[in-house]
């Protein structure tokens, strides 16, 4: 499918600011439901780095999904894609929205410093209150 | 003809992250024939499938949407073959009149002329403000200002009678963008697909049938250097055509049955042999969780995309294929219950 209007990279730069979350980043609640909107379903889109201590193959610890940023010099291990699900969870429940879950979401990146990238779009409910 | 039994493989190309293959409007239609005969049934999603005017049925390609094909792989659903299914339109409030006229035009004209069952037509009850992004990996994104509306929509086609729903949605658009002319020369990200990945996620997540998108665009201007990867998306008014055909069939969603219960003909997780995807685009649900299973994962080398997410930054054990033709080759040997390393050299030992 086709690009459109706004797809140019540098407006991107401008659009990404609005993933909740990522690291040099910014509108840590993520967005607002738009004004007059019922509180049904809100759409959050993120950006974090998993560090690989708390990461893809650790049993998760929903308590503390980014338990540390020790750089890996082993080799990576496979990670838990359900694993991975639950750290997207609690991130978003660390910015405000407690029982959102991922929606659309993958591992964008790989760093051996910061872990995996994971970015995607959660989806809260609105009997979800947040806090 | 192969008398090996089939092999149930996955295929997947994930949208918006510019794959040379499969990033562009139905070009990895191709590859999924390929390999659909290679193993004799193909799991695949709308992205490979979809040409916008141009599809191709093939009854052993199992045509799944994203969220359900990673709650698939993930062991949570099942997937049971129909003969038919009735497909719902669903359209989106913020279309003007004459481009939704085409829209409804599209799904007569696969009424008359390929007999699929379509119906019926329900309006949104306010448009649903489709916004277009990128993420900070150059990967596309997208969201609406009224999920709320969409759903509210898709009930009335679900009470209606509908067992799959065709979306479609206004998309934003600019004839004039650097970025549309990057994509129709061939290079640049598709941005349309994010956003379109979020309505059928949403729609399949609460329904639990068969969905998918289609967006509604305006004609855009002949372009005489436009790349063959594009120009699916120039043939007509509409994209919907191949989303009907793909959903008339797609088979059932059903949620994974107790063990010890018979599955008959319903295809799980548990049956797949193989999972093939762009060997730089390996962090998505769908692929982890096959390689969490031990499902040989083919990793494309030749299909370059935005993100370096290979097997060796994960940890995944992976057989590499410069392409899909070599990808088909494993799928064979696969099914023939050869390894594949015994077709490559060296050879090593096993000790």
């Amino acid at each position: 499918m086709r690009p459109s209007s706004a797809s140019t990279r540098s407006e991107a730069v401008v659009l990404s600011q609005r993933f909740a979350g990522q690291e040099e980043g910014i509108d840590a609640a993520g967005p607002e439901p738009p004004a007059g909107d019922p509180p049904g379903l809100v759409l959050l889109p993120f950006c974090f780095w998993l560090p690989h201590a708390a990461g893809p193959t650790a049993t998760h610890d929903p308590e503390d999904p980014t338990a540390s940023a020790t750089p890996r010099s082993d080799p990576p291990l496979p990670p838990d894609p359900a694993g991975l699900r639950c750290a997207i969870a609690a991130h978003l429940a660390s910015l405000g929205w407690p029982g959102a879950e991922p929606l659309r979401w993958a591992i964008t990146a790989v760093d051996p410093l910061r872990g995996l990238q994971l970015e995607g779009l959660g989806l809260h409910h609105a009997e979800q209150e947040r806090r | 003809m192969n008398d090996a039994p089939p092999l149930p493989t996955l295929l997947v190309i994930p949208t918006g992250i510019g794959c040379a293959v499969g990033g562009y409007a139905g070009d990895g239609l191709p590859a999924g024939r390929l390999l659909a005969a290679a193993s004799g049934c193909l799991i695949t999603h709308p992205n490979v499938m979809n040409g916008a005017s141009l599809y191709w049925s093939d009854r052993r390609i199992h045509y799944v949407e994203g969220w359900a094909l990673d709650r698939f792989a993930a062991g949570e659903l099942a997937l049971a073959p129909v003969a038919g299914r009735r497909v719902g339109l669903l359209l989106d409030a913020g279309i003007e009149p004459e481009l939704r006229t085409r829209q409804i035009q599209a799904a007569e004209a696969c009424r008359a002329t390929l007999g699929l069952s379509i119906g019926p037509v329900v309006t949104t009850d306010s448009p649903l403000g489709v916004g277009l992004s990128l993420g900070p990996s150059g990967s596309s994104w997208g969201t609406l200002e009224r999920p709320d509306a969409l759903l509210r929509a898709g009930e009335k086609l679900v009470a209606a009678g509908a067992t799959a729903i065709a979306a479609v949605a206004r998309f934003p658009e600019d004839p004039g963008s650097e970025a549309l002319a990057a994509y129709r020369a061939g290079s640049g990200v598709d941005a349309l697909a994010g956003a379109e990945a979020v309505i059928s996620h949403l729609l399949v997540r609460q329904f639990g049938i068969p969905c998918a998108h289609a967006p509604a665009l305006a004609p855009l201007p002949l372009d005489p250097a436009l790349d063959p990867r594009a120009a699916a998306e120039e043939l007509g008014h509409t994209f919907l055509p191949c989303v009907l055909v793909g959903l008339s069939r797609a088979p059932d969603l059903v949620p994974l049955v107790p063990v010890g219960m018979a599955a008959g003909a319903r295809l799980e997780a548990a049956s797949l042999g193989a999972v093939i995807a762009p060997a730089g685009a390996l962090g998505g649900e769908a692929v982890l969780a096959c390689a969490a299973r031990r499902i040989p994962v083919i990793a494309v080398t030749g299909n370059a995309c935005l993100l370096q997410v290979n097997g060796a930054a994960l940890g995944l054990e992976v057989i590499n294929a410069a392409n899909y033709a070599e990808a088909a080759g494993v799928v064979l040997a696969l099914r023939e219950g050869l390894d594949p390393a015994s077709l490559r050299r060296p050879l090593g030992p096993l000790l």
